[in-house]
């Protein structure tokens, strides 16, 4: 049922506390089964024999895959794994929490989760995507959340790399990097099956450089795709690093945006990329004053997922505002991201006295 | 409770009027969860596929007028109640052995008030001890309470335990920190002790709930006493002939100055340390020291401290040891490092003058690897007062019985035989840990008569007996 190595993972968490403070889940829920261990204890007793039930495959979605309890493990074992497999039984034995299987099915019939089609793109991007040639040496991968729920911060990217003189193109239907599927179901044949679609049609774009917007899709591309051996022709880079560099090189140069300002990292960046520094490359080239926030760079605590928020709005809700608490404790009144993901979830639970900007928007307006 | 029952229906509506219906749970792997902590029978059970005792609903509040409310209904239905933490108690002290109420206390997680002049925070006790420590560093202040479950447990947590930290040799135990309590009472009343915990306005009530284990009542809110940070920590490590020796040096050194850390290992300890840093085998007792302060104050006591250390004949060891066991000083607890099923293992900490702990470390030894052949004993001494120390003492048995039942029974016969050599020879029945429900049963043989206290107490404040029955002994 369980992979070697998933097993191996759960029978060392299941009696061990280390990691649960910094489980962003766990500390604003104060529920007890959403810590690893918790997790872990649940599949150690399925593992001697116990049924799998839906209420354990809720508990396995009661988490935004944030990896803060892996990279806070001295002895490298990552819960992750296991919760990843736990879901793929949840689907597997149809106990997935209902509003999970909503998004699969949203994601088997429109390719993202959700459910939106091509012409719910807004008029703005689908004409600046529009306008990009057929081929060009640079992709800019946006994702879903980039196109359907934030055009804004898509648009700004498209614009600093026209701005740059960057000669790139956008795919005009992007399809999934299967990391939303595999974080709702594990890294089954059918996400593989998605990465593969995905792999093609950045092959077809011709591209030599592949700059990726989504965070979570980066490191689909960068970390899964090469576990499966899907090759891709392009060279992966961040949108946030592809931008740094820019800053760098001089093709881009900003102004001072006069902005107090703390920032978010997003977790996938920091922690799984190991991309800490190049958002505040970016932010400095804007001379902000940043007032770093509390518990930052690797050791950020996720205000959730764009994910966590469709399938589990309360649970959603609730680390934003966890992670808002800290925020407004900087004492500068605005917040600063640097992934659609981010934006997305933090504003969403932004505090009537602060507001959040997206780094990429904010250096748009500053060049 | 019966969970067809009507009245357990009524319970179950009153709960989630007191807390909120997202907070009140019965489903069974909540329950799960909250039924194995870090004591090994459970742990044990659970590896072997068996299903520990569990609550019958566990009730997340978010406020102490939520515990007051929660704590109202139960005491007027007579329901039990265990707080749990953050459940890395290793004496079962959270368990719900008597099913009722785990009242999960990890919502109430906010900082109440920090007060940089007074040098002191206010906190709900749900909070993470590591996150408030976090927290008080992001102000260039620390809690310096810094044991190894620092990331796993509750400030709740470690109040109830009378917890230690590796520095509390020149910063205090929890008890020497905390300045002051709110306590929800088993009957729902809130309670304050007094604002500051030095006075002659009668005996200082923080004392009756600093290591009462939640068995009379809930600690709600705390406040701490902070520490600005060390200007300098300088280590240093010694051989030294053999433990009496070592326990020597310790009485000395305290008599002039207050290391940060000093810890003081067996001959079975120091066996493997000094392979370590020597790469050869050598006999004695190995001390590592350290010194927190001003650099100026710290050079002088550091010219002291090795000077009584040459005099009892130390080999000076140098600073690397120290420097790196600090920073890898809780990796030890981390799986597979950890000591972890399917060993039996226990730590059973106890506390004396210098007149007896070096009879009471070979009374455990005995003790233990007299009665039980197959058992390993190893100690340190790792927290020190004026008047004595504190015994860090593990049992380690590589094949426990496979048999459940056996196993439990041999697990308690090696905790009752060795402590209560401790007991035989000045000590205590724990010094950091609890009593939980593992020792219960010797509370009474170390406090004879005195015992009433405590009974006394329990009787006053929780007539109906709902708070956390069966722990502590009361
Ligand atoms: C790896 C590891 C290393 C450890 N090292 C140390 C160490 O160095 N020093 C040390 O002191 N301990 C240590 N411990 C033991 C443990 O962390 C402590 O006993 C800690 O105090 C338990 O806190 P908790 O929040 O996990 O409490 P729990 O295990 O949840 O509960 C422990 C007891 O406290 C009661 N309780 C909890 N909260 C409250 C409250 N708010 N009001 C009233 N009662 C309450 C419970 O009912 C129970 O009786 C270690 C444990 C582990 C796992
Ligand atoms: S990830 Fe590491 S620290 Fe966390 S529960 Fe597992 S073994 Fe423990
Ligand atoms: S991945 Fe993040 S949310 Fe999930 S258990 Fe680990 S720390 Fe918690």
């Amino acid at each position: 049922m369980f992979s070697e190595q998933a097993v191996k993972t759960f029978m060392a968490c299941r009696f061990c506390p280390m990691c649960r403070h910094v489980c962003p889940i766990g500390l604003t829920t104060g529920n007890e089964g959403n810590t690893p261990r918790g997790k872990g204890l649940l599949l150690n007793y399925v593992h001697t024999g116990m049924e799998f039930t839906a209420e354990m495959a809720q508990d396995m979605y009661e988490c935004c895959l944030c990896h803060n309890c892996a990279s806070e493990c001295e002895t490298g074992f990552s819960p992750p794994l296991f919760i990843r497999e736990a879901r793929t039984q949840a689907v597997v034995q149809d106990l997935a929490p209902p509003a999970v299987r909503a998004l699969l099915d949203n994601l088997e019939a429109t390719d993202n989760i959700f459910g939106l089609t091509a012409e719910n793109v807004s008029p703005d991007l689908r004409e600046a995507v529009g306008t990009l040639p057929e081929t060009a040496p640079t992709l800019l991968y946006l994702g879903a959340t980039a196109r359907f729920k934030t055009p804004d911060i898509a648009l700004a990217v498209i614009r600093l790399l026209q701005k740059a003189g960057v000669e790139f193109t956008v795919l005009a239907d992007e399809p999934s990097s299967g990391a939303e599927p595999g974080d709702l179901m594990g890294f089954v044949e059918d996400v593989r099956q998605v990465a593969q679609k995905c792999a093609a049609a950045i092959t077809a774009s011709g591209a030599a450089t592949l700059v990726v917007l989504d965070a979570h899709s980066a490191r689909m591309f960068k970390q899964q795709y090469a576990e499966w051996g899907i090759a891709l022709p392009a060279a992966v880079v961040t949108a946030t690093d592809y931008v740094a560099g820019l800053l760098r090189d001089g093709r881009l140069s900003a102004k001072a945006a006069g902005v107090a300002a703390t920032f978010q990292d997003d977790s996938a960046l920091s922690r799984e990329l190991d991309e800490t520094e190049t958002p505040r490359e970016i932010i400095a080239a804007m001379g902000i004053d940043l007032k770093e926030m509390f518990l930052n760079r690797k050791r950020v605590k996720s205000g959730g997922t764009v994910l966590l928020m469709e399938y589990a709005p309360r649970l959603g809700q609730l680390a934003g505002e966890g992670r808002w608490l800290d925020a407004q404790r900087a004492g500068v009144p605005v917040l600063l991201t640097s992934t659609p993901d981010s934006f997305v979830v933090m504003r969403e639970t932004q505090p009537e006295t602060m507001t959040t900007t997206d780094i990429f928007v904010l250096l748009e307006q500053n060049t | 409770m019966n969970p067809k029952g009507y009245m357990t229906q009524m319970i179950l509506s009153e709960l989630e009027d007191a807390v909120g219906r997202d907070n009140v749970s019965t489903r069974e792997t909540d329950k799960i969860v909250t039924a194995v902590d870090l004591f090994w029978i459970p742990r044990m059970w659970a590896d072997r596929g068996q299903y520990p005792a569990t609550a019958d609903v566990i009730v997340r509040p978010g406020t102490t007028e939520e515990v007051a409310k929660v704590l109202v209904i139960a005491n007027y239905y007579k329901i039990p109640v265990t707080t749990w933490g953050g459940g890395s108690g290793s004496q079962g002290g959270a368990l719900a052995v008597t099913g009722g109420i785990i009242l999960d206390t990890k919502r109430m997680n906010k900082v109440v008030e920090y007060d940089p002049d007074s040098m002191t925070v206010t906190v709900e006790t749900g909070m993470n001890f590591q996150q408030l420590e976090w927290y008080a560093n992001e102000h260039g202040h620390s809690l310096m309470h810094y044991p190894s479950s620092i990331t796993c447990g509750t400030v709740g947590g470690f109040i109830a335990h009378n917890g230690i930290g590796v520095l509390s040799t020149r910063y205090g135990k929890i008890d020497d920190m905390c300045l002051s309590m709110e306590v929800v009472l088993p009957n729902g009343s809130i309670i304050h002790t007094l604002p500051i915990p030095k006075h002659s306005s009668g005996p200082d009530l923080n004392a009756i709930f600093l290591g009462a284990e939640g068995t009379f009542g809930v600690v709600t809110k705390a406040t701490f006493r902070l520490f600005e940070m060390p200007e300098v920590r300088k280590f240093r490590a010694f051989l030294f002939p053999d433990l009496t020796t070592g326990i020597a040096v310790g009485r000395e050194i305290l008599k002039k100055m207050k290391p940060s850390i000093m810890r003081l290992y067996d001959e079975a300890e120091t066996a493997s340390i000094i392979k370590k840093i020597l790469g050869v085998s050598k006999t004695g007792a190995f001390m590592n020291l350290a010194l927190d302060g001003l650099a100026e104050v710290v050079a002088i006591e550091e010219r002291i401290m090795i000077e009584i250390c040459k005099k009892y004949g130390g080999m000076d060891l140098g600073p690397e040891y120290g420097e790196k066991w600090w920073d890898s000083r809780v990796t030890f607890f981390f799986p597979p490092h950890a000591l972890d099923l399917p060993l039996m293992h226990g730590t059973m900490d106890s506390v004396a003058t210098f007149a007896n702990i070096e009879k009471i470390y070979w009374a455990m030894k005995h003790a233990v690897e007299d009665n039980f052949p197959d058992v390993r004993f190893i100690a340190h001494f790792s927290h020190w007062y004026e008047w004595g120390c504190i015994i860090y003492d593990r049992f380690i048995m590589e094949k426990p019985p496979a048999d459940p039942e056996e196993a439990l029974r041999l697990h308690n016969q090696i905790w009752y035989k060795a402590v209560r050599a401790a007991l035989a020879n000045g000590g205590v029945v724990n010094d950091h840990h609890g009593v939980g429900l593992k020792l219960g049963k010797l509370m009474k043989e170390q406090y004879g008569p005195t015992m009433q206290v405590l009974e006394g107490i329990k009787k006053a404040l929780d007539p109906n007996g709902i708070m956390n029955p069966f722990k502590m002994g009361v």
